[in-house]
């Protein structure tokens, strides 16, 4: 960063800490330790206070206090004070370099400044959220990770979050943004379609964004053998291996729905989403219903959903992104829910409902209507209990 | 010299043991056995045997998420 742009953003922060001072709300301030002092200096800290985060890979702890309290360690630290905090903590003054406090996550101001967000409303989410949540059904979002402590998303893990099949551990934590807001438009609280669906983090792309087939494919493996309704793979390469095409109808063969994205170039197949039948394929669109001009034109697409400046989560608060990447998710949360109140034939119900937009190859069946699936899956669900009913007494009569 | 990741089909079970004694144990990153499939780091000339023993052999593609631009960095 230029000298003048870094004395700019000291300057900033310093004017955010007094602002910070005045307020009567509980800080989270963040402090940087001499090198790899991070948990030496946390572990004293958290007699005195609530310790947030110890980084595992910057010389930095958050924590939590009151302004006053804030001050005081300023006061210490910076300018070396006399005061309560350096007599409580004078084994760790050698060890703290620096204070600030930690910047406001904030939503970013809208467009449309309601409480409806465009890509919610275009394919009929909050008609459909009167309806049902998408309670008890479970999607795994394969991608980078999600930050499971964001507040769009905490409340939506059990006691197993899922796996990360790169660093092979239980936990996928997303270093990149991208899995975390698929996962938001999936089931976030307020920027999701299925806002009660419970969540897997199946981490397959490192923090480039990059992955191997291979770990894909034990992702769905996971998932079949966990028994998930429904995965989400907003990733792609323009070739594949058999093997990762026969996992994908092994998967379709086993009851789990694959929703992945069609691709962002331009025209061509982009695996997973071009193997056709096991899995659904979706394209982006724009908030005038256009195609835009990266979503992949292909005779695999099979639905389209919002894909350009779609406002969700992030580990650092809310952006709006852009891609296929973002339409997919909004199927996924879409299956979900009409799976929720007993749907079948959920693919088949998804493209009756759908509103046609133009050709198959750029748009599939049109538009998602999330609404219209709901209702035609109770319907459909109420029709087969009255038919099964109707048939019961038939048999009655004929016995 | 370091191998590539691929992946190796086969067909039965007798073919999978073969395959097992023929890679290199500590290179197998997984087993699928719902695809009959591993997933190995093998070099060139392992993948040319295998390939002439009839196993079916493919290279672990990579595989990127689906943003059409630059992706936005975090804040630092």
């Amino acid at each position: 960063m230029k000298l003048r742009a870094q004395q700019a953003l000291q300057k900033r922060r310093r004017s955010a800490f007094s602002r910070a001072l005045r307020n009567n709300n509980t800080l989270e301030v963040i402090l940087e330790t001499a090198p790899d002092s991070q948990k030496k200096v946390a572990k004293k800290l958290k007699n005195f206070t609530e310790v947030k985060h110890v980084y595992e890979n910057i010389p930095y702890v958050s924590i939590q206090v009151s302004p006053q309290e804030a001050a005081i360690m300023r006061e210490s630290i910076e300018n070396h004070a006399q005061n309560e905090f350096r007599e409580q903590f004078s084994d760790l003054s050698p060890y703290l370099r620096r204070i600030e406090v930690a910047a406001p996550i904030k939503v970013p101001t809208l467009k449309k400044a309601s409480t409806h967000i465009w890509n919610l409303e275009r394919i009929g989410a909050y008609d459909a959220q009167m309806q049902t949540h998408g309670n008890g059904i479970t999607v795994g979002i394969i991608d980078t990770g999600i930050d499971t402590d964001h507040p769009e998303l905490q409340e939506r893990f059990g006691n197993e979050i899922g796996y990360d099949f790169v660093e092979k551990n239980k936990n996928p934590k997303d270093e990149v943004g991208h899995g975390t807001h698929v996962a938001g438009i999936v089931a976030g609280q307020r920027y999701g379609v299925a806002p009660s669906s419970q969540l897997y983090s199946l981490r397959v792309l490192d923090k480039n964004g990059e992955g191997f087939e291979s770990d894909t494919m034990a992702a769905i493996d996971w998932a079949i053998s966990k028994d998930l309704d429904i995965v989400n793979l907003s990733l792609g390469a323009p070739f594949a291996s058999q093997a990762f095409e026969d996992m994908c109808y092994a998967a379709a063969a086993a009851g789990l729905t694959i929703v992945a994205a069609a691709g962002n170039s331009k025209a061509g197949p982009a695996y997973p989403a071009a193997f056709g039948d096991p899995v659904i394929a979706v394209a982006a669109t724009d908030r005038n219903d256009k195609h835009p001009a990266f979503s992949n034109i292909y005779d695999t697409n099979d639905i389209s959903a919002p894909g350009v400046d779609v406002v969700s989560s992030v580990p650092w608060g809310y952006e709006a992104f852009t891609g296929t990447s973002m339409a997919s998710p909004h199927v996924a949360g879409s299956l979900a829910l009409a799976k929720s109140v007993g749907g079948s034939n959920l693919e088949q119900i998804m493209k009756e409902n759908a509103d046609p937009l133009g050709p198959s190859e750029k748009f599939g069946a049109g538009m998602v209507q999330v609404d219209r699936m709901v209702e035609a899956s109770q319907s459909r669900l109420n029709f087969a209990q009255y038919g099964r009913t109707a048939v019961g007494m038939v048999k009655q009569i004929v016995w | 010299m370091f191998g590539e990741q691929h992946i190796i089909g086969y067909e039965s079970e007798e073919q999978r043991e073969k395959l097992q004694d023929l890679l290199p144990k500590d290179l197998i990153s997984y087993h699928f056995e719902r695809t009959q499939t591993y997933v190995a780091e093998i070099e060139q000339d392992l993948v040319e045997k295998l390939q002439e023993e009839g196993y079916r052999v493919e290279k672990d593609n990579i595989i990127r998420m689906a943003l059409p631009y630059s992706f936005p960095q975090p804040p630092s």
